[in-house]
C-alpha cells in the first residue's frame, strides 16, 4: 500500500506548550482514516501541519502530484455574520482569480451549481452563509472540498451541529467516494461511533501521542 | 492642471457647478475625492471582512508620529512622505510579524502599538514644536484642503491603479484567507504572505488619503462606507460596489459641506458618511426581517 499522507516525528507547538510530540501516522491510499482524541489532543494542530499554517519540526510527506488539490472541510468558517457572503461567492472566491465582485462566467456558475448538487445543497446557492443552519453550512463545504476532484479529503469534526439525518448522509457520502471514486478520506473525529461505521482505521492522538500508523478501531477502543 | 483648474472655474462662474469650484483648491479637493472615495470602499470592504479596522486606526496615529519623524529627519514641512511611509509600513509589518511570532490575538498587538506609537509621537511633537510650526503635526491629524497640491493627487492616483491592480489578483486570496487560513493553503495560497501583501497596501492606501481625511478620521473613510454597504448588500459584488458608491459620495458630499461651510473636511466626511450608515441600517432589509 502506498501512503499519501506521512508522518514522521512530528512535533508542534502552540501558544509556547507542545501540542504534538513525535507523532507518526501513515494514511494509505483509498482507506478512510479516523483521527481521534480527547479535546486538546492535538487533532486541529495536526491538520494545521498538514496544510501548512503552523510551523512544525519533524517530515510530512504528501503523496500527491502538483496538481493535486486537498480537498479540506474546515470545523468553521471565520466570519462576521453581517459579511454578505454568499454561498456561490464563497465557492467562486476559491475556484477564480476573477475578483468576486465582477460578473461570473457562465462557465462558473454551472460548476458551482453542479458541485453543490452533489451534496443537495443546490437550493442554498444565493444564501447568504450567516443564514445557513450547521448542516447546510456542512453540505455547503463538503461540495466546496469535491469541487476540484481531490484525491485527499480532509475532514475537521463533519458531524459536529449537524442532526442525526445530516451525520448519515455525510457518513453516505464518504463511504461512496471512497468505493466510488478511490479518495482517501482523513477523518478526524472525536466521535468514535461514527467512525465505528465508516473508517477503515483509527489513530488515536492521545496527550501529544499518536499510537503509530493506525489500527482496526476494535483495537483502538479498549 | 492650471488648464483644468480654469474649465473648472468657467463652469462654476457659468453656473453648471457649484459656485466654490471657482477656487484650484476645491477642485483639487474634488478630484481628491473621487480618487479617495474608490480607494478607500474598496479596500474597506477587505478590511472589515478581515476584522482589521483598529488595525487600520493604528496606522493612522502612526502616521502622526510618522510626520514628526519627517520634520526631525529634515524633510520639508508639508511632504514628510518617507517619515510617513517609512514609520508606518515598518510599524504595520512589525505588528503582524509579532503577532504571527507570538501568537498574540490581533488586536491586543494592535493596541500595545497603538499605545507604543502614540507615546513616542508625544514626545516627537514636543520635540518638533520648538522649531516647527506645530499646524504641520495638525495637518496630519485632522486632514486639511487647503494644503493639498497636485502632488499629493498624483501620489494618490499611483496608489489607486496600484491598488486596482493588487485587487484584480489577489482580492478574491485576500477574502479566502480571512475565511479559514487552512482552506486558502489547501488551494496552495500562502496566508501569511497574502496577510503582509494586504498590510503593505492597506498602508500605503491609508497613507495616501491623509492630507485629505487626517490621521484620526482616516479610520472613518475606510471602515462605515463598507459597514454601511453591509447593512444593505445581500452578496459580495453589491457589498463592494455599494461601499465604492457610499464612500464617495462621503467624500465629494463632505467637501461640498466644507466649501460652503467654515468647517475642516476631514469632519464633514465624518459626518456625511457616518449618517449615511444610519441610513442604510434604517433601511436594510435584515434590520427590518429581525424587527418583524
Amino acid at each position: 500500500m502506498t501512503a499519501i499522507i506521512s508522518i514522521r516525528g512530528l512535533t508542534a507547538w502552540r501558544g509556547g506548550e507542545v501540542a504534538l510530540e513525535n507523532v507518526d501516522l501513515d494514511v494509505f491510499e483509498g482507506e478512510i482514516h479516523g483521527l481521534s482524541g480527547p479535546n486538546g489532543a492535538g487533532k486541529t494542530t495536526l491538520l494545521r501541519c498538514l496544510l501548512g499554517t503552523l510551523p512544525f519540526t519533524g517530515t510530512i510527506r504528501l503523496g500527491l502530484g502538483l496538481k493535486d488539490a486537498i480537498g479540506y472541510v474546515p470545523q468553521a468558517l471565520a466570519f462576521d455574520a453581517s459579511l454578505p457572503i454568499s454561498v456561490a461567492d464563497f465557492f467562486a472566491l476559491s475556484l477564480t482569480r476573477k475578483p468576486v465582485f465582477m460578473r461570473r462566467t457562465q462557465a462558473l456558475s454551472e460548476r458551482i451549481e453542479t458541485a453543490l448538487a452533489e451534496t443537495d445543497a443546490s437550493s442554498l446557492l444565493g444564501r447568504r452563509l450567516s443564514e445557513l443552519s450547521g448542516g447546510e453550512l456542512r453540505r455547503v463545504l463538503l461540495a466546496q472540498a469535491l469541487v476540484l476532484e481531490p484525491r485527499l479529503l480532509v475532514l475537521d469534526e463533519p458531524a459536529s451541529h449537524v442532526d442525526e439525518e445530516g451525520s448519515r448522509a455525510i457518513e453516505a457520502l464518504l463511504l461512496r467516494l471512497s468505493r466510488e471514486r478511490g479518495v482517501t478520506v482523513l477523518l478526524v473525529e472525536h466521535d468514535l461511533a461514527l467512525l465505528a461505521r465508516v473508517a477503515m482505521r483509527v489513530t488515536v492522538l492521545n496527550r501529544r501521542v499518536a499510537t503509530g500508523e493506525g489500527v482496526p478501531l476494535e483495537k483502538a477502543v479498549p | 492642471m492650471d488648464a483644468l483648474y480654469e474649465a473648472f472655474a468657467g463652469w462654476a462662474r457659468a453656473g453648471i457647478l457649484p459656485a466654490v469650484f471657482v477656487h484650484p483648491f476645491m477642485v483639487r479637493g474634488l478630484l481628491g475625492a473621487l480618487l479617495l472615495g474608490p480607494l478607500f470602499g474598496g479596500i474597506g470592504t477587505v478590511v472589515v471582512a478581515r476584522r482589521l479596522s483598529f488595525f487600520v486606526q493604528a496606522i493612522g496615529n502612526a502616521a502622526m508620529t510618522g510626520t514628526a519623524l519627517g520634520l526631525l529627519l529634515g524633510e520639508p514641512p508639508g511632504s514628510t512622505w518617507a517619515g510617513i511611509y517609512g514609520f508606518c509600513l515598518v510599524s504595520a509589518l512589525l505588528v503582524t510579524f509579532v503577532k504571527h511570532r507570538g501568537g498574540i490575538p490581533s488586536d491586543t498587538v494592535t493596541g500595545i502599538f497603538l499605545a507604543q506609537t502614540l507615546g513616542l509621537g508625544v514626545l516627537m511633537v514636543a520635540l518638533v514644536s520648538k522649531r516647527f510650526d506645530i499646524h504641520q503635526v495638525e495637518g496630519a491629524l485632522f486632514g486639511s484642503l487647503l494644503t493639498l497640491r497636485d502632488a499629493d493627487l498624483a501620489i494618490l492616483l499611483v496608489t489607486a491603479l496600484a491598488a486596482a491592480a493588487v485587487a484584480a489578483f489577489l482580492y478574491n486570496d485576500f477574502l479566502l484567507a480571512s475565511l479559514s487560513p487552512e482552506l486558502a493553503s489547501a488551494r496552495g495560497k500562502r496566508p501569511v504572505i497574502l496577510e503582509y501583501v494586504f498590510v503593505t497596501l492597506a498602508t500605503a492606501v491609508v497613507v495616501a488619503g491623509l492630507k485629505l481625511v487626517g490621521a484620526l478620521l482616516v479610520l472613518v473613510m475606510i471602515v462605515v462606507p463598507a459597514a454601511a454597504a453591509q447593512n444593505a448588500a445581500r452578496n459580495l459584488r453589491q457589498f463592494f460596489f455599494l461601499s465604492i458608491a457610499l464612500s464617495t459620495i462621503a467624500a465629494v458630499g463632505g467637501l461640498l459641506v466644507s466649501g460652503y461651510l467654515p468647517v475642516p473636511t476631514g469632519g464633514a466626511i465624518a459626518l456625511v458618511s457616518t449618517a449615511l450608515f444610519y441610513l442604510t441600517l434604517a433601511l436594510s432589509p435584515r434590520r427590518r426581517e429581525a424587527s418583524r
